[in-house]
């Protein structure tokens, strides 16, 4: 729909089309006798920057004829400093309105001047939440995307930094920027990624996790080969490997992709450390995902079907306490884990005053008095404590360990071993099965990429490792 | 993608390596004169000398042009041959998997669940195959290098405990009976090598040299399979021969510090391997059917050979007793010489006539 | 299809083993034997199970105090396996064998046959192959429920008293599998050790202790020796790890500490028949020697330490190879199999005439090597 002559008229349109929002602000007033509108969303442009930079000059220069003028002279005389689009079409004036910008309509003018204004509150530069570091930066994202940009782009000052801005959400209408090193990233694969990103078909994208799906191999793995990171130092060091990052505007995680399945253990740490105690907690890392996901279904399985692999001793102290219990052991192993799920889930989005309560309740009344009373055997629990701290080792797995130990604990102790090692065959298949983008999730340990090895498994001194950098697509069957 | 639905030769003989370690590790020696312990230690030889004769018809099917299946041979002699050999190979390789989940069961149900009726486990087997199956070749082959290390280091483990009980009194002097002996237990040993028919129907599959693969793959089985036996017979002795699992009566007495048993670990650790191997054989049985009749979907096919596998196994496991006896009369030495020798012969055969008879047709046409 | 696939294993694996198969039986239900002892009395075979009772046990650091765990039970029956079915009957838990340290057979029983008792072991696939096989001096029952006023399991004390027993030269450490490779055996000769009880310091309280060898042929005992042809024994069979023995020498008496043997038996044929060479090489530290001086040794002595010691252990192994061997017909060395090894094509006219002729051309070498001694006196 084109604009109209009259700036009355065009204003009206506006407003109804925002449905008269309280926080539609129309501004009148007259440059050079003739009557002129701004129109913007309150909260959503910088006020300063509107007074200083698109009313003062206007107002001001009261020689300077702008109805006289081409947009090209107006651009480079009038509005300095600010960036300046014309549009004649209604709707899009409205959109530019909803994107922060400010539109000005002039009297008996075919089209309206569009004020990229945008200066709306946004969170600082935080210290990274989720994915603490010990020697690392202390920056994390932040939920605008454009300061994500300026954090990586101080990481990585290299014109070879391509960002690709994308659209997505029909209603949300999303700022999503995809971002690679032009040398390092295979284009067979950014091409890929642009296409999944055109296609992806949803109204509303209120963070990164909701694309995740969009940008997975396989949506009944347990796994996603999409990963995710709050670490602007994090995403810089995967997109040297040849890795495509992705910026949500509002979220303050980037997704990274392909991800696989050894990424899950990897921290920046590593590289920051002496390299051989960086592969002790690698290794140790990865003890903790079998830990975390098998110990219970093994201690359940154990001490149900095959005794005889515990010590004597071990044994004999383990069935003592488990004789003055009522439950089954299989029983007893669901039950409190069902509780620390609980627990967990309520320490995540409980408010912050009550967490100390609900700490003690958990502490006491799962840790001491479930004991006391008899209900829980001590061994029992001191697996289901040591499942759990594990579990934070590999946080970011929390999601897929979290239903497993479930399966393999029911399962451990409904058929033993048998049972267990065909679940474990299966997410074993699992892993294998998926090929994020060509590059096997498995890899480096199936198919098995010896070159890999020395900074995906363990961690080789970096100076040697500088001189050879292993790339994504390299690692292509 | 450098080779979409392709694996290298390093995984399809860690399938294949995989395939064949379960079958050693739930082998029952059924006739002891066969296996008598004075070949076990020389087992390697003719293990390695047969198993590679075995494997040059199948080679050459696969070295010849087109595809490199044996239906390109089938294909030019006619359309009902390659009906008929797809039904034979595809019931060869479902009998294959039979006898292995009848084995493990008998396994299982002896060792680590005594007085339990299996049929559900091996019912959930077979649905995690099927599983595995359906996720095709690159999942196998990926899972199959794993497993590789897996067993690897159990079955070091197993070697670096035991070792130091091994007494060379407990052996027997090689050759005691003759070389026939040795010949006969290495054929027998060699025709429980059915992963060999794999290979005329595989090749297009894999990238790399299948030849290589096949000589290492040999040398390594043969090599360990040799050593493995040895190893029991010397720490073991005459205990071991009157244990049905002999790997198994090995695998008690690994233990290290506290941990004085690990022999269910290891044993669960092949419950692995026998997955891996009913995937492969549902996928290897499809692969077959798939070359002479025309297939939509693969998953029904698994689904319905799993349920032939199921009706067999279910037959077979009635008994130990019973399945010796089954065994005993030479079915699987004759399927083995059928598929992999005689079969393959055949075609070549009469491949070889047709094409001299089309290029005297064409000479006499011009 | 999948997802169907994922869901029917999904019930196979829940639904179907608790509905077709229960096997699992918690761990607190189970009982857990420590040893087993088994009599045999007028046809009648009692099994005594020394177990550890989980229900009465105190729990963390005080559960494994075998003062509150240890039960005993006894069943009796026509067969080891009659008896022992009796275990969930009576105590209401299922028995659990992987953890049983010995086996005990009566004196009486191991005389008659222990081919029919052994044979429930060697099928349950739940007991050990590596349990420790001894025979009691009387009854197997007495020491499997003797009070040993420990504070660990009694099995514990009597597994190290035979572990220690082998360390140390008093008795070989026979394992079932071991035992069963030889008794299974045409040729060999099985043996284990045989344990008494001696009265400790507490005069309620008793000690086990190694008093001797059973050895066996055809499945029952056929003859025992003491402790010192034990250890002659067990040089011949190269089974010492470490021991110690006391020698006089011209210059004092010495006691000599083994600190490796090895005993190396060669096989060679010439016109009048097989020879065997068995050698027994010894490296020692003089750890006592009476000489009326302290911590003085010179190369004189070192030498008179070693001439003894070699005279001390030829006698003691040949006193122990013509009991074994020339009296009783026990091939416990394996002579047979090293014969076969070597010429596998004479073996058969050696065993022939193993006990006639065979083992005439025997030499027994000992060669000891005195590595420390002492301070060297000027």
């Amino acid at each position: 729909m084109d604009i109209y002559e009259s700036t009355e008229k065009n204003a009206e349109k506006i407003s109804e089309m925002f449905s008269n929002s309280f926080d539609l602000t129309l501004r009148e007033f007259s440059v050079n006798g003739k009557k002129a509108a701004a129109v913007s969303l309150d909260g959503m442009v910088d006020e300063m920057k509107v007074t200083e930079s698109i009313i003062k000059p206007l107002t001001d220069k009261a020689n300077f004829n702008i109805f006289n003028s081409t947009f090209e002279q107006i651009k480079k005389t009038a509005f300095k400093g600010v960036s300046i689009n014309e549009e004649n079409d209604l709707e899009k004036l409205a959109q530019s309105v909803s994107d922060g910008n400010l539109i000005l309509f002039l009297e008996d003018c075919d089209s309206a001047f569009v004020f990229s204004v945008q200066g709306f509150p946004k969170r600082g530069i935080d210290v990274p939440q989720s994915e603490q570091n010990e020697r690392g930066s202390s920056e994390s994202f932040t939920d605008n995307f454009k300061d994500n940009v300026s954090l990586l782009r101080r990481r990585l000052r290299t014109p070879k930094l391509i960002f690709v801005q994308k659209e997505i959400g029909t209603i949300s209408r999303t700022n999503v920027l995809f971002c690679y090193l032009d040398d390092r990233a295979d284009k067979e694969m950014v091409k890929k990624i642009e296409k999944r990103l055109e296609k992806t078909d949803i109204d509303t994208l209120l963070g990164s996790g909701y694309l995740a799906p969009f940008l997975d191999n396989r949506s009944t793995s347990l796994f996603s080969d999409t990963g995710f990171t709050e670490r602007p130092d994090m995403l810089a060091a995967k997109l040297t490997e040849g890795r495509i990052g992705i910026i949500v505007d509002g979220t303050p995680f980037a997704l990274i992709v392909p991800y696989l399945f050894i990424d899950y253990f990897h921290s920046l740490d590593d590289y920051m450390t002496n390299s051989l105690y960086a592969t002790f907690i690698r290794f140790l890392r990865i003890a903790c995902f079998f830990i975390s996901t098998a110990l219970p279904g093994f201690f359940v399985a154990i001490c149900v079907f095959h005794p005889e692999v515990l010590p004597s001793s071990i044994m004999l102290d383990i069935a003592t306490a488990e004789a003055k219990t009522p439950f089954s052991l299989t029983f007893e192993a669901v039950a409190i884990h069902l509780i620390y799920e609980i627990v967990r889930e309520a320490g995540l989005r409980m408010p912050v005053a009550i967490g100390h309560a609900v700490s003690i309740v958990g502490a006491l009344v799962v840790g001491d008095a479930a004991v006391t009373a008899g209900f829980i055997a001590a061994p029992m629990l001191m697996v289901v404590a040591l499942t759990a701290i594990s579990t934070a080792v590999i946080s970011k797995l929390n999601d897929s360990v979290a239903l497993i130990r479930f399966v393999l604990t029911i399962i451990g102790g409904l058929t033993g071993f048998f049972g267990l090692f065909v679940c474990i065959g299966l997410l074993l298949a699992d892993i294998c099965s998926v090929n994020p983008y060509g590059v096997p999730f498995s890899t480096p340990f199936s198919p098995f990429v010896k070159k890999s090895w020395p900074d995906a498994v363990y961690k080789r001194n970096s100076r040697i490792l500088a001189r050879n950098r292993e790339r994504i697509k390299e690692l292509e069957f | 993608m450098k080779g979409k639905g392709k694996i290298s030769t390093f995984q399809f003989f860690s399938i294949l390596f995989v395939c064949r370690m379960i079958a050693f590790f739930t082998f029952i020696i059924t006739d002891r004169s066969e296996f008598s312990p004075e070949n076990r230690s020389m087992l390697f030889l003719p293990y390695i000398v047969l198993g590679l004769l075995a494997s040059v018809p199948a080679l050459i099917i696969i070295g010849k042009k087109e595809n490199g299946t044996v239906f390109d041979l089938t294909n030019r002699l006619s359309p009902k041959v390659t009906k008929l050999v797809s039904v034979i190979f595809a019931a060869a390789a479902l009998w294959s998997a039979a006898v292995s989940i009848t084995r493990f069961d008998l396994f299982m149900s002896t060792v680590m669940y005594p007085e339990t009726e299996l049929f559900a486990f091996i019912l959930l087997m077979l649905a995690a195959a099927i599983l595995i199956a359906h996720s095709g070749l690159e999942t196998a082959g990926r899972m199959s290098v794993i497993i590789i290390s897996t067993i690897g280091v159990s079955l070091a483990f197993v070697v670096i405990t035991t070792v130091n009980h091994f007494k060379y009194t407990n052996l027997s002097p090689p050759l005691l009976n003759g070389v026939l002996p040795l010949i006969k237990s290495g054929f027998s040993s060699v025709t429980r090598t059915s992963e060999l028919a794999a290979l005329l129907v595989f090749a297009p599959k894999v990238n790399g040299s299948i030849k290589k693969g096949v000589a290492v793959w040999l040398l390594l089985l043969g090599i360990i399979i040799s050593a493995l036996f040895t190893l029991i017979l010397g720490v073991t002795g005459e205990y071991g021969e009157r244990q049905m699992f002999q790997l198994y009566a090995l695998t008690v007495l690994s233990k290290i510090g506290v941990i004085e048993r690990l022999d269910a670990l290891i044993c669960a650790i092949w419950v692995l391997c026998s997955l891996t191997r009913l995937a492969f054989y549902l996928y290897t049985s499809e692969l077959f059917f798939e070359g002479g009749f025309k297939i939509k979907s693969r998953t029904p096919v698994f689904i319905a050979f799993s349920f032939i596998i199921l009706a067999a196994y279910t037959c077979l496991s009635r008994s130990v007793t019973f399945f010796s006896k089954v065994l005993s009369f030479g079915i699987n030495e004759t399927v083995f010489t059928l598929i992999i020798i005689i079969l393959p012969i055949i075609i070549l055969i009469a491949d070889r006539i047709k094409q001299r008879y089309n290029k005297s047709a064409s000479k006499s046409l011009i | 299809m999948k997802k169907i696939l994922l869901a029917l294993i999904f019930i196979s694996l829940i639904v179907l083993p608790s509905c077709m198969v229960i096997a699992g039986v918690d761990l607190s239900r189970k009982l857990i034997i420590e040893a087993i002892g088994i009599d045999k009395q007028d046809g009648i075979i009692a099994v005594s199970l020394q177990t550890l009772d989980t229900h009465s046990a105190g729990s963390g650091s005080d559960a494994s105090s075998g003062e509150d765990v240890v039960k005993i039970y006894v069943f009796t029956g026509k067969s080891v396996g009659e008896a022992l079915s009796q275990v969930q009957s009576t105590t209401g838990l299922m028995p659990l064998y992987s953890q049983a340290r010995v086996i005990v057979l009566g004196m009486e029983l191991a005389k008659e046959d222990i081919s029919e008792p052994l044979d429930f072991f060697l099928r349950e696939n739940n007991v050990r192959s590596d349990i420790l096989i001894a025979v009691a001096e009387n009854e197997a029952y007495k020491i499997v429920t003797a009070d040993l006023g420990s504070s660990m399991p009694d099995a514990v004390i009597i597994e190290d008293t035979l572990n220690y027993g082998s360390d140390n030269g008093f008795t070989p450490c026979v394992k079932l599998y071991n035992f069963m490779n030889y008794a299974l055996s045409k040729t060999d000769a099985a043996f284990c050790p045989i344990i008494g009880l001696e009265k400790s310091a507490d005069p309620e309280l008793k000690e086990p202790k190694v008093i001797g060898t059973a050895f066996f042929k055809h499945n029952a005992l056929s003859f025992t020796v003491d402790t010192e042809l034990t250890r002659g024994s067990m040089f011949l069979a190269d089974e010492i790890k470490k021991t110690s023995f006391t020698v006089e020498g011209n210059e004092g008496v010495y006691t000599l500490e083994v600190t490796s043997s090895n005993t190396r038996i060669d096989t060679d044929i010439n016109e009048n028949g097989f020879i065997f060479k068995i050698n027994v090489t010894l490296k020692c530290d003089i750890s006592e020697f009476l000489s009326g001086d302290f911590n003085q040794v010179g190369e004189k002595e070192t030498k008179d330490a070693e001439n003894a010691g070699k005279d001390h252990l030829t006698k003691l192994i040949t006193k122990s190879f013509d009991k074994i061997y020339t009296e009783n017909h026990a091939d416990i060395c394996r002579y047979y199999r090293r014969v076969l090894l070597k010429y596998p094509s004479s073996a058969n006219t050696f065993l022939e005439n193993m006990f006639i002729s065979g083992f005439v051309n025997t030499e027994i070498n000992v060669k000891i090597e005195i590595r420390r001694a002492g301070k060297e006196n000027s």
